[in-house]
């Protein structure tokens, strides 16, 4: 950041200045003093207002003055005769000698005032370039508060300050909210305290005991304070504070307002979604009670004759139904936990194959909706390191999707090998209409269904979002291909047990019919 | 024997009502999905529809209102929402009646018994003289009314919102159609004006005016005027 050059101390630039215009007149009369008898003195004149041009160019008028001073002395000394004494002789060398310093001290003037314009737009330029740089630093920062850290270091750095800063008054005593560099003595920030409460802040930044403080000031309302401390802090740079202060306020406001503008979009799509949620567990949760209640009055009924395919018919539903809100209680018990981070992985040696196997019979008909399921494994699996109990529920989540997606008794097949050492993939094959690569990252989310366009979201989704769940917490994963020839694969990796090797073969048709 | 349309998605719904409707004597006809349904509707020609408003291709309330653009087959809304707004909008979409999930049969059975009566009186004649609910006998030329024989005294207001009910008996009627077509255009709103209305219609023609069977409330949603021995 630029304030670099503004900064620069001025006693230095006049020192420079003397040095050149001095060093100067000094080498020119060394060189022309041998010539002295074939050039006129005023070409000797001419000559001598080069250095004053450039001693002003460099250290301002008083090396204007200066050099004219020594152009004049050693003008009369070495080029007007008398040579090697202060007397001036003939008039005319009077009108020469009042016009050397005439000329030196008009163009002194002149070049001096172009210098302090130049100076003065180089300084604003490099303002804006700081107000400019502290407004890109707050928005590039992911949060207001890292933004306003990262333009307290820099801003420490520009003015050399050893602390910078944002100090708020409000309540009793002063807080810092924000500080980059050394941290304020407690007596300082006690100091602090009356001096912010009493100072006229229209008199520009209040200055105490190595601490300069400014105003916040942004348009609803006084943000805090800038403050700034160190041992060398110069005008220059106090002064430019100033403006810094007052962008700083807009910006930081603005950032503010965007931050809780994001913030609160954030907490309405949570909401909607939230009550998306209820209101798809809630269908969910009706669907199978209105089952078994329409079944339940029919039984109860006496005045209607039910013959005994009827009474199978009534309480296998109930039961299927019964079964249904089972899981879905299950799947609800497991988000929870999930999302309060409680989910508990009890890991024993099972053998992952016969699990497959168990879940597939107890599904049965009603939940695999007449879908042949074929299950096969490769003959030296190995144990997995899994709790079967999360792992039970995860098959079951997988195999209801692939039965609800997959086309009328299309054959679903649960195939689980061991491909990479350490770990065990069952792949859940069904022949649906597939799922497009797009979405198969996103399926996974706890919302995906909720977000989906239609008329009703078929089911609150919170299967897949429990089995990525699930997965991970077993260190695995879960993800998607395709089936060759169509349909979706669903691959879930889970880690084998070490060392443990288990034979026999398995390939059985479980065929639902 | 009656033939009932059901559209619905859920299979197993389906398979207990069927059995439970097939065992009381009516003919089934089951979609799964709105589309079907529409069709089955044309083809077969059911005597009620059962419609579930949550249905996987279209929403319920839009295959009612294409059902209405060429057939007056009686609707009953099965309503799993709970919410009144989505009872009110199938309603206005001219559903007939609605019944929440869960459901007993019973309840259902009731709610169709109705619905095949309204659909037989709508049948006979389209612009009735007198209309007979219960043992209400309105004469609509002569604009007066008898309860059980004895003549009763309505204001005109009351009249027309007892005549109105009774040309559209077995339906449920939701407050904005009421006002609408009792009050007039611009009265959408004045749900309180029918409450006091309907109170005082309760009070000149049942029994009991505290324990109504000819003039129904469905809370948050509208009245409905049915003949006692059809209200289950």
């Amino acid at each position: 950041v630029g304030f670099q050059t503004s900064v620069a101390q001025p006693w230095r630039r006049t020192v420079a200045g003397l040095a050149v215009t001095v060093g100067g007149i000094a080498l020119a009369t060394g060189a022309l003093v041998p010539f002295r008898d074939h050039i006129s003195a005023d070409a000797a004149a001419l000559v001598l207002v080069v250095p004053v041009v450039l001693g002003v160019i460099v250290g301002g008028f008083p090396a204007a003055v200066a050099g004219v001073i020594a152009g004049f002395l050693a003008y009369d000394f070495f080029f007007i005769r008398p040579f090697h004494t202060l007397s001036v002789g003939r008039a005319e060398n009077w009108i020469g000698l009042v016009v050397y310093a005439v000329v030196g001290l008009a163009v002194g003037l002149v070049v001096d005032q172009l210098q302090r314009a130049r100076l003065e737009a180089q300084r604003h330029a490099d303002e804006t370039q700081v107000l400019y740089d502290l407004s890109r630093l707050i928005a590039a920062e992911p949060t207001v508060d890292a933004g306003l850290h990262r333009v307290l270091r820099q801003l420490r750095g520009a003015v050399s300050a050893s602390t910078a800063a944002v100090v708020s008054d409000e309540g009793d005593t002063p807080e810092v909210t924000a500080i980059e560099g050394d941290r304020f003595h407690d007596d300082h920030i006690a100091a602090l305290g009356p001096i912010l409460a009493s100072a006229d802040l229209s008199a520009g930044p209040i200055v105490a005991d190595q601490l300069t403080a400014i105003p916040l000031d942004a348009p609803t309302g006084r943000l805090g304070f800038l403050v700034v401390a160190g041992d060398h802090l110069q005008d220059d740079a106090r002064r430019l504070l100033v403006p810094f202060a007052k962008q700083m306020a807009i910006t930081v406001e603005r950032a503010r307002l965007a931050e809780e503008a994001t913030r609160s979009k954030t907490l309405e799509e949570v909401d909607r979604l939230r009550s998306a949620l209820m209101g798809a567990v809630s269908h969910d949760l009706r669907t199978p009670l209105a089952c078994i209640k329409a079944s339940v009055s029919d039984l109860l009924d006496s005045s209607v004759a039910l013959d005994d395919t009827d009474r199978v018919t009534l309480l296998s539903t109930i039961e299927d139904e019964a079964d249904r809100l089972t899981r879905l209680v299950a799947n609800l018990l497991d988000m929870s936990r999930i999302e309060a981070g409680a989910l508990e992985v009890r890991r024993t040696a099972t053998p992952i194959d016969e699990l497959v196997e168990t879940v597939v019979n107890r599904l049965g008909t009603s939940v695999l909706r007449g879908h042949p399921v074929t299950v096969d494994a490769d003959e030296d699996l190995p144990l997995g390191d899994i709790d079967y109990v999360l792992i039970d529920q995860l098959l079951t989540n997988l195999l209801e999707n692939a039965a609800q997606h997959g086309p009328d008794r299309g054959p679903i097949r649960v195939h689980t090998t061991c491909l990479v050492s350490g770990w065990i993939d069952i792949h859940v094959v069904d022949q649906g209409p597939g799922i497009d690569v797009a979405e198969r990252d996103r399926i996974f989310g706890l919302f995906y269904r909720l977000r989906q366009a239609g008329p009703r979201p078929s089911g609150t989704g919170l299967g897949l979002a429990i089995c990525h769940a699930i997965a991970l917490a077993h260190g695995g994963r879960i993800w998607i291909e395709s089936t060759p020839g169509g349909g979706a694969t669903f691959v879930v990796r889970l880690p084998a047990a070490v060392a443990q090797q288990r034979s026999g073969p398995l390939l059985r048709d479980l065929s639902a019919e | 024997m009656a033939k009932i349309l059901v559209i619905d998605d859920e299979v197993a719904l389906l398979r207990a009502l069927g059995t439970g409707l097939r065992a009381r004597g009516y003919e089934l006809l089951t979609a799964e999905t709105g589309e079907d349904g529409l069709l089955q509707a044309a083809q077969e020609e059911p005597d009620v529809v059962l419609l579930d408003l949550g249905l996987p291709d279209l929403d319920g309330v839009e295959v009612c209102k294409r059902l209405r653009k060429w057939t007056a087959v009686p609707v009953v809304v099965l309503s799993a929402h709970g919410t009144e707004a989505r009872k009110v909008e199938a309603l206005d979409s001219g559903a007939d009646d609605f019944i929440t999930k869960p459901f007993g049969m019973p309840e259902l059975e009731a709610r169709l018994r109705v619905a095949l009566r309204h659909r037989r009186a709508l049948a006979g004649a389209p612009e009735e003289a007198t209309i007979e609910v219960g043992p209400i006998v309105i004469d609509i030329a002569g604009r007066s009314v008898r309860v059980d024989g004895h003549p009763v005294d309505l204001t005109p207001r009351e009249f027309d919102l007892l005549a109105f009910l009774a040309r559209n008996r077995g339906r449920v009627i939701t407050h904005r159609v009421l006002l609408e077509e009792v009050w007039g255009e611009g009265y959408g709103t004045e749900t309180h004006y029918l409450r006091v209305y309907v109170n005082h219609l309760r009070k000149k023609v049942e029994a009991d005016p505290a324990h109504p069977r000819l003039l129904h409330t469905s809370p948050g949603i509208g009245y409905q005027l049915v003949s006692p021995d059809e209200s289950g």
